[in-house]
């Protein structure tokens, strides 16, 4: 592959030999390092004396092959990282043991409080790669989500500064998610909207799947660049195609076979989910190629309708999950009428305006034969106009 | 020693964002506060959309807990529309709901809690061939050899060379870690066998619903349909991958999560005096795995134990359910010192904390984004160690016969499943009942099949048109963190009022009116000895909370006014 | 001097069945008022009696030696005639009845009878010319006969023009090239609007096929094709917008571009909406309600176009074009996309019935030729109209 550009840490590359190339001097690394044993403390694997440890832990730093990583839990649910935790094709712990470091999470990581505050300074503070779950919530200055008893932003804002690239993994990430529906309470947004100075990539889902995840990140510690994005940030690779397109009951579908109730007999020969208001044919998201768990099935394959996760704004947007369309709520009836029910009244309104009308024509055209017609002066009768009669008697 | 402020936040390892302050006092805890720091007004985004949505949008409370919302959400809407489901439904939503506690309980143990109990570094220095012998004489789990010990050593030492990653930070070589290294090793080995075993077992759902996590529910049934001459339905292949998963998942829970639980637990047995909680405890019993509507009737009945009297169970009355704001950053009209059945609920965000970011919140009358509910003015505990109480005190014989074994090992009594060790212990142990129950519900799926009845769905009352103008529904699930219970009103065809009554809401709530502590703040500070050796290192705090299985996410939720929109202020 | 201060077409002449005294014929009556009228005539009314005196007889067999012309005082016109074979010459008088029978005084039963019939049979604006005969006497005296008098009237014409082939003249409006494209579009919009329907309930097609087809994918082939064809001709049509030579078919065409047209517009919006009953303005293009009309739908079928083009453009959103159009996608959601493009096509078939009888009507009610003309391209004028939108070229 090609040198990477500037910012990553390459394959093959030790830590330190990257430091160099990043301008950092040994003795900073040396510095950073006795904080870094500061923070093991009594780590009984270590040998004790704080200055051994630090030289011990230079020598394992730079030699270490794994770059660092921040994985930012903000205001979300947890769903992408379980996600994450069941990928198939890079697993969980072949990612934390030997890929990549992950210095701060707070689902996985070892310590709390004070200790896991120090670890999120110090990984913050060297090049690091910068995964978010969870949007920002901006609302009351940020109290709808505070860690380490600061908003979400702030945290969001430090952690970025020295990131070599920022991946928000999931809805929340990308643009809110549930919380962002309307009427967003909390004035979540997502990471790109507080983010605007770098690229930031969106790795869609309510969650993503694992595997789009983690192949993202495998692809950027690769290659050394983040993948080839779409027009919002998402990854081509996962998100460059409609399920739809993909999609194993797509031949039930072209050939007119749906199933127009859950569980009926079209339903049972696995037929088409279209008409139960999947979403697939409007979704951009790998789950008929990679699949979900372990590549197990995905949602339409196990017969639910596609609820279009991946897309943004999708509980505002793709609802109701259920329709194909949305409908809209007629005023005062608390009726739902689809578009096809307004359209048929247009034009049966249109109809009918037609018909009145021209039944207003004949009726104006029969007045209109009826009513006296203007009669004119006769000058055989010794008629004069108004004006000349006027003019006449002056005279 | 004079008296001193301690602030944990974030508390790692749990859903959520939860911080802890303390004030300890020579090594002991006086005082406690739990602090919900994420609010995200979910209930609020429900109203007026479509009730047969709702499950999409409760669900993702929580990711970790994944699907109970929706169950719970689901069955209250087929309770409101009066929908009953078909019987294989209600089978496959029991695997389903069973699969993710399974799954939940174990994940919890080991990548959650273990580290807590387990010193990874030690595990570094353990003998493989030792602790292959340890590991044969604790379970039949074919994978001890001393070769696999060995290369999980060597793994995660290679790993530590190029960083700790998770392991950074933490309190390695505390004297609070007891296990011997071998017993570390193989907890460790376990650890990572469980980050393999649960992405396995978990496909369970993505054959029933599509994906985990979060995985797709209907009103009125399932969307898988049952075909077993059909490619894209449920069919003998699938039928038997299940099959495997559960078994798959009786294994580990049997031969590694449970002998695992009680290993470690037998070099903790102070911890089954310490993080006592509340005494009055919850649970809506089996029952909650098939029922829409209030919880009634099953196996184990629903019930409540009040005040520590955990022979006697009283039947449990949602009517004596309050819910205090006088801790928590909202604001009702009924002012705070007054308990809210969930029914009335007219509550609105209202922060009055310090802006972020902040130093302290404890010194406030309100700090925390969690509700305080009470039960007839008790704070209460809800979670596996209730239900297993509770199956106790209403004598279910299978229970009481495993945990008989359990605590014999242990030396300990019943009241010891009101402590830290306690709830660990009995998240495992109802892991044992669960996953036998997981073969019964199979065995009666594939009964059902055989009888030809395959029916996954009631598509009667699935159009809209056929629902009442007005109707109101509750569900209730017990979820792997507790009771849970999603409560919807239903005004001409849309959500006018959403719901949810959360286990975490219980267990972390805040003080209320009166003063009395939340279940956390009472496990830490309620007895005064709560050990916390070093404040730096507060590894004694995290166990105790650690074994609430605390979700943050869940535990803070907001309730809507009813009828139709109050204008929630958020500047 | 003319006593009408309107076009001669407009005025309309009828002449009452005539109404003889004193034994005479309805013949004679009618020709000696024929020769009451003086020499070169212009008054329509003498010019109706001579018109139809002529059919009687031949009237250049009478010579008019004198004329007196009607005065106020005498109310009443007196011609002197001369029969060129007899060498006869005789008076007529022509006037009110009174008139007349003052001068010719009748017995009292003739006149009575003829003061009350004229009275009676007077109605819708008819009156009686009066008319006398009086013979000469070699002395020279006058001797007066009462003939009877002529029922006569003499409208504006405005609901009933002339409508002989003679009073039109063809004018060419629109090029071939446009209708062809008109009726191409009429074409792909049936052929979209009904595959569109059938895609989206394909219950029609599903009870008779049982889904073993693949007609889904026809109907969608043909969906695209169809949309691909009406792309192609809204794209032609733009470019005549430019560079069309027919005035009537370039851009400013498109909309009202003088006040006078503004005014216009409110004006045929009135006479549509039975608000006035006069003539509305004339064009030979469209008239301004149309052009609005018109450049709306027009609109409207590019909306279509966008709007279902970048739904299409989803299969491949990676394409050098279809990437711009899909941004639509990612700004309103997929779902209402589709919902605005079904609404649309429901724009399109309510629109259709109006537009067909609009049409229709102005052929066959306004006699203005606008739904031939989309077939022949041309359309036929009245002769005389002014149109507001060219020069009333009567050749």
């Amino acid at each position: 592959m090609n040198d990477p550009p500037d910012g990553g840490w390459s394959r093959g590359e030790t830590f330190l030999q990257f430091l160099r190339r990043r301008g950092v001097s040994r003795r900073e690394f040396l510095t950073f390092c006795g904080k870094m044993a500061a923070c093991f403390g009594a780590a009984a694997a270590l040998p004790p004396g704080s200055r051994a440890l630090a030289q011990e832990m230079a020598r394992k730093l730079s030699a270490a092959k794994r770059p660092s990583v921040i994985y930012l839990q903000l205001q979300e649910c947890t769903g992408c990282l379980e996600s994450l935790l069941r990928s198939g094709s890079s697993p969980i712990d072949r990612i934390l043991l030997e890929q990549i470091s992950l210095d701060y999470n707070e689902l996985l990581m070892a310590p709390s409080g004070g200790a896991a505050e120090e670890v999120l300074r110090q990984a913050a503070d060297r090049p690091h790669l910068l995964l978010v779950n969870g949007s920002v919530p901006l609302g009351q200055d940020g109290a709808f989500c505070t860690i380490g008893g600061d908003s979400a932003e702030n945290l969001l804002r430090r952690a970025a500064r020295k990131a070599d690239a920022i991946m928000a993994v999931g809805a929340c990430a990308e643009y809110g998610c549930v919380q962002a529906a309307s009427p967003n309470l909390t004035g979540a947004v997502g990471v790109a909207d507080v983010i605007t100075d770098r690229p930031v990539v969106n790795i869609s889902g309510c969650p993503p799947i694992a595997e789009t995840i983690t192949a993202t990140l495998t692809y950027y510690l690769a290659y050394g660049h983040t993948p080839p994005l779409d027009g919002i940030g998402r990854p081509v690779f996962a998100y460059g195609q409609r399920i739809h397109d993909k999609c194993p009951r797509r031949a039930s579908f072209d050939a007119g076979q749906f199933a127009e109730r859950f569980d009926d007999e079209n339903a049972r020969r696995g037929y088409c989910l279209y008409r139960l208001g999947c979403k697939g044919p409007a979704t951009f998201a790998p789950c008929a190629t990679i699949e979900w768990n372990l590549g197990q099935s995905f949602p339409i394959k196990a017969g639910h309708p596609c609820l279009g996760c991946t897309e943004r704004d999708f509980y505002d947007r793709m609802t109701p999950f259920y329709r194909r369309l949305p409908g809209f709520v007629v005023p005062g009836l608390g009726v739902e009428a689809t578009a096809n029910t307004i359209g048929v009244a247009a034009v049966a309104a249109s109809v009918g305006g037609v018909l009145v009308h021209s039944a207003a024509t004949v009726i104006a055209k029969k007045r209109a034969k009826k009513a006296q017609p203007e009669t004119l002066p006769l000058a055989v009768l010794g008629d004069t106009d108004k004006a000349t009669q006027e003019e006449d008697q002056k005279t | 020693m004079a008296k001193e402020r301690i602030v944990i936040d974030p508390i790692t390892r749990i859903e959520g964002h939860l911080r802890i302050e303390l004030e300890t006092d020579g090594g002991r805890i006086g005082n406690a506060w739990a602090c919900a720091t994420q609010f995200r007004g979910i209930e609020r985004v429900l109203q007026g959309r479509d009730p047969r949505d709702a499950w999409a949008f409760a669900q993702r409370i929580c990711g970790v807990c994944t699907g109970v919302h929706a169950i719970a959400s689901v069955r209250a809407v087929e309770d409101a529309i009066k929908c009953k489901i078909p019987p294989c439904a209600e089978l496959i939503r029991s695997l389903v709901s069973g699969m993710a506690t399974l799954q939940d309980h174990v994940m919890h143990f080991y990548h959650l809690h273990a580290l807590d109990w387990v010193d990874v570094m030690s595990a570094l220095k353990a003998d493989p061939a030792a602790t292959s012998r340890l590991a044969a004489s604790l379970s039949p789990w074919p994978n001890n050899s001393a070769t696999w010990y060995r290369e999980v050593q060597k793994r995660v030492t290679d790993s530590a060379a190029g960083g700790l990653g998770i392991f950074a930070g933490g309190y390695w070589g505390h004297p609070a870690y007891r296990l011997p290294p071998e017993a570390n090793l193989m907890a460790l080995a376990h650890y990572l066998e469980a980050l393999s075993w649960q992405r396995e077992i978990i496909r369970l759902h993505t054959i029933f619903a599509g994906k985990n996590p979060h995985p797709n529910y209907l009103v009125g049934g399932m969307a898988c349909a049952i075909n077993l001459d059909n490619q894209m339905a449920i069919n003998q292949v699938r039928l038997d991958e299940i099959a495997g998963m559960i078994d798959q998942a009786r294994r580990f829970v049997l031969e590694v999560y449970y002998p695992d639980v009680l290993a470690i637990a037998s070099f903790y047995p102070d911890y089954a005096a310490i993080g006592v909680s509340s005494p009055t405890l919850i649970a809506t019993g089996e029952s909650a795995y098939s029922c829409s509507g209030a919880p009634a009737g099953g196996v184990i009945p629903a019930g409540v134990l009040l005040d520590g009297n955990y022979g006697t169970a009283h039947p449990f009355e949602h009517k004596r359910i309050a819910e205090f704001v006088s801790s928590a950053w909202y604001s009702q009209p009924e002012g705070d010192r007054q308990g809210l059945h969930p029914w009335q609920g007219r509550t609105e965000p209202h922060y009055t904390g310090p802006k972020p970011p902040f130093k302290e919140l404890a010194g406030q009358p309100k700090y925390t984004w969690c509700k305080a509910p009470r039960y007839d003015g008790r704070a209460v505990q809800v979670g596996p160690n209730a239900r297993i109480l509770l199956a106790l005190a209403q004598g279910h014989a299978e229970t009481a016969q495993l945990a008989g074994e359990g605590l014999g090992k242990l030396k300990a009594g019943v009241e010891a499943l009101n402590s830290t060790l306690g709830r660990t212990y009995c998240r495992a142990l109802e892991s044992v009942l669960l996953a036998r129950r997981m073969d019964q519900w199979f065995t009666q799926l594939n009964e059902r099949i055989r009888s030809g009845d395959v029916a996954t769905f009631n598509p009667e009352l699935w159009e809209p048109e056929s629902w009442p103008n007005q109707a109101q529904g509750m569900g209730f699930m017990e979820a792997a963190r507790g009771t849970l219970s999603h409560w919807v009103e239903i005004d001409n065809r849309r959500i006018s009022r959403y719901q949810a009554v959360v286990p975490s809401t219980w267990n972390s709530s805040g003080r209320d009116p009166g003063g009395q502590m939340g279940p956390f703040e009472q496990a830490l500070a309620g007895d005064g000895k709560h050990p916390l050796a070093d404040p730096k290192r507060p590894i004694e705090v995290l166990r105790t909370i650690h074994s609430f299985d605390p979700c943050e996410s869940c535990a803070v939720h907001l309730l809507v006014p009813g009828g139709g929109g109050v204008e929630v202020k958020v500047q | 001097m003319s006593l009408y201060q309107i076009p001669a077409s407009e005025i309309r002449v009828e002449l009452g069945v005539p109404v003889p005294f004193a034994g005479r014929k309805r013949r004679d009556l009618l020709i000696a008022a024929a020769l009451g009228a003086p020499l070169g005539t212009k008054d329509p009314v003498d010019l109706a009696l001579l018109s139809a005196a002529a059919k009687k007889e031949d009237l250049r067999h009478y010579q008019q030696t004198g004329f007196t012309p009607l005065e106020p005082r005498l109310a009443r016109s007196v011609a002197r005639v001369r029969r060129l074979d007899s060498g006869e010459e005789a008076l007529f008088a022509r006037g009110e009845v009174d008139t007349i029978l003052y001068l010719c005084h009748p017995d009292e039963a003739t006149r009575y009878r003829a003061e009350l019939q004229a009275e009676m049979q007077m109605t819708h604006g008819f009156r009686a010319l009066g008319v006398g005969k009086g013979s000469i006497a070699p002395d020279g005296g006058e001797r007066w006969e009462f003939l009877g008098y002529i029922p006569v009237r003499a409208t504006r014409q405005k609901s009933r023009r002339s409508e002989e082939p003679g009073d039109f003249y063809y004018v060419p409006v629109w090029d071939w090239q446009l209708r062809a494209l008109h009726w191409l579009a009429v074409l792909l919009i049936v052929v979209l609007s009904v595959t569109g329907l059938l895609m989206g309930s394909s219950r029609f097609i599903y009870g008779i096929t049982d889904g073993y087809s693949n007609y889904l994918s026809w109907l969608r082939l043909v969906h695209f094709v169809a949309g691909w064809l009406l792309l192609c001709a809204a794209i032609l049509r733009i470019a005549g917008l430019f560079l069309a030579s027919n005035r009537f078919q370039r851009w400013y065409a498109l909309f009202p571009v003088r006040v006078r047209d503004l005014k216009n517009l409110i004006q045929v919006a009135q006479n549509y909406l039975f608000c006035r009953f006069d003539r509305p303005p004339h064009y030979i293009g469209h008239n301004p309600l149309q052009q609005v009309a018109y450049t709306a739908i027009f609109a409207v079928g590019l909306l279509a176009l966008v709007t279902g083009f970048t739904l299409y453009a989803l299969y491949d959103p990676q394409n050098w074009f279809f990437h711009y159009l899909v941004r639509f996608d990612e700004l309103v959601g997929v779902q209402y996309l589709r919902l605005a493009h079904q609404l649309i096509m429901w724009i399109f078939l309510a629109f259709i019935p109006i537009h067909v009888y609009l049409s229709v009507r102005a052929d066959t009610v306004e006699r203005e030729g606008a739904l031939s003309s989309i077939v022949s391209g041309g359309r036929w004028c009245r002769r005389g109209t002014r149109f507001e939108d060219g020069e009333a070229v009567d050749n």
